[in-house]
């Protein structure tokens, strides 16, 4: 068991920290309570892990052959970087935590398949993008939408925006755990240590205890920034962040829920036009693709030398 | 729909019921204005019917408010409504203040000035009835009531205007000045209830804003 202990931290941080992109708007709209958001993360999460979370498995054995040991020091350096940026206030990303701590835990006997990896940084380029891409249709054709359509009374509409919420919350939540839960366990997969059925649902239960134990505050925190968009926008950010991960977890790529729903955001902020759009969290998506995976690899480089 | 929007459709009803009862206390203050310009010997019973009015919409505001706090609406949305029924109400406030100074002080209405309050109260019902179809229109379909707000403004400027021109003609004539004071202080009052129907189309508007993107 105590093999698994990295993935199992790994995926309580990754529950604790990503439930809020996908349930922290229901749960600062006050549409659910904490406890009804949370159960309902959690079966969402463990769905999505279950039926399509060995889809962005095989990629974590195909950008380098990884042994026991190897799998120990990977899941343990991209835990500790998550923790210590989480603390930090610095944006980090489970998926590029992971990758980074795959380099930097096995560059040193043997060569990463760059090409792979190539294709995993274009993807993690193109995460927020496309979010943006896709809220910036998605709001227009709801906008459109809305304006054609008559009798939406002042009922009608709050009706429409909380199942809104929750349709795109466990939408969110499906995907985060089709698509993360890669990150999680994965790496057992590639080193042949576990199925991937029994990775993703040790993966899918460590996120859950994750959502369950420690996700309340940073769902109010995020929740309550996505919201002052205004309802009806933080439905299109939260429901384009759920469609983009969703799209990666069928390209077999793990993906950053953060920098998709930054992306989403700054695709409704494009639509009000360039003055909308927050540059600060541009900048933190930049900082979070260098920082989380260099951090994680010196973390698993370092970890690797000192155990070998 | 309502079986998921019980709460919030029964919301709805009262707030319909509460303009009802705010346009029928207006109704009554109307028939309580003429009753005192003709000197009427009925008119403090006609304006116990004001008061009684006012109180009567005091009620079911009381109950919406409660639905509210119960839970109705989204919190976001909850102070949307909680400020529109406060600005409806004060309608009817207005009314039971004006008709309360004029029974309380029984002021003397000098003939220059009665076809002027005539038609400050003329102006008001017409101000009024702009600010029911928007009403209407905004619970039917809230993105329908945009341009309402100027309908029932400018709605209001004659109110404004047909003031300004009666408290103009009473200061230049020779009544005493505590006279003057007293009628000054009835024909605000008066102009004030369609200022709070002018309130009432800036919320509408606002509402309708908060649920655009």
């Amino acid at each position: 068991m105590l093999k698994f202990f990295g993935g199992i931290f790994f995926g309580w941080s990754l529950g604790a920290n990503d439930a809020a992109n996908v349930f922290g708007t229901a749960v600062a709209t006050r549409v659910v309570r904490f406890w009804t958001a949370a159960i309902l993360a959690s079966i969402f999460v463990l769905l999505g892990a279950l039926l399509e979370g060995s889809k962005c498995m095989k990629i974590m054995g195909e950008i380098a052959q990884i042994n026991l040991n190897q799998t120990i020091i990977v899941t343990f350096s991209a835990a500790v970087t998550m923790t210590i940026l989480t603390i930090l206030g610095i944006p980090a990303s489970s998926s590029q935590a992971i990758m980074g701590a795959i380099l930097g835990g096995t560059i040193r006997t043997q060569t990463p398949n760059w090409a792979k990896f190539g294709n995993v940084i274009l993807c993690w380029v193109g995460t927020p993008i496309g979010a943006a891409i896709i809220a910036f249709i998605l709001y227009h054709l709801l906008d459109f939408i809305f304006k054609k359509t008559t009798g939406i009374t002042g009922a009608k509409f709050n009706t429409i925006i909380r199942l809104g919420i929750l349709i795109t919350g466990c939408m969110g939540a499906y995907s985060l755990g089709a698509n993360n839960v890669a990150n999680v366990t994965g790496i057992y997969v590639g080193a042949k240590l576990l199925s991937p059925f029994m990775a993703s649902f040790i993966g899918g239960l460590s996120i859950v205890v994750g959502i369950v134990t420690y996700s309340y505050k940073v769902m109010e925190t995020v929740g309550l920034k996505i919201t002052l968009l205004g309802p009806l926008a933080a439905l299109v950010a939260v429901g384009s962040e759920a469609i983009t991960v969703y799209i990666y977890t069928h390209i077999g790529i793990p993906v950053s829920t953060s920098q998709a729903i930054v992306g989403a955001v700054t695709g409704i902020g494009l639509v009000r036009g360039i003055r909308a759009v927050n540059i600060k969290l541009l900048n933190q998506i930049f900082i979070g693709w260098l920082s989380t995976p260099v951090s994680a690899g010196i973390i698993a480089f370092l970890l690797s030398l000192f155990i070998h | 729909m309502p079986l998921f929007a019980k709460k919030e459709s029964e919301v709805e009803e009262l707030i319909k019921a509460h303009f009802a009862k705010v346009g029928e206390t207006l109704d009554k203050f109307n028939k309580f204005i003429y009753a005192y310009l003709e000197k009427n010997p009925d008119y403090p019973s006609l304006s116990y019917a004001v008061h009684c009015a006012e109180h009567e919409a005091d009620i079911i505001r009381h109950k919406i408010e409660l639905k509210l706090y119960e839970g109705a609406f989204l919190p976001i949305y909850r102070e949307d409504y909680i400020n529109l029924i406060e600005l409806i109400d004060k309608i009817a406030n207005r009314c039971e203040d004006t008709s309360d100074i004029m029974t309380l002080t029984h002021p003397e209405i000098p003939d220059f000035i009665r076809q002027n309050i005539i038609e400050m109260v003329n102006a008001t019902l017409i101000t009024f009835e702009v600010t029911k179809e928007g009403f209407e229109i905004f619970m039917k379909d809230i993105k329908n009531v945009f341009g309402y707000s100027e309908k029932i403004s400018s709605k209001e400027q004659l109110v404004d205007k047909i003031e300004w021109h009666t408290l103009s003609n009473l200061f230049e004539s020779e009544l005493e000045l505590s006279k003057k004071l007293l009628l000054k202080e009835v024909i605000q009052s008066l102009g004030k209830i369609s200022n709070r129907m002018e309130d009432v189309g800036n919320q509408f508007e606002l509402i309708a804003i908060k649920r655009k993107f």
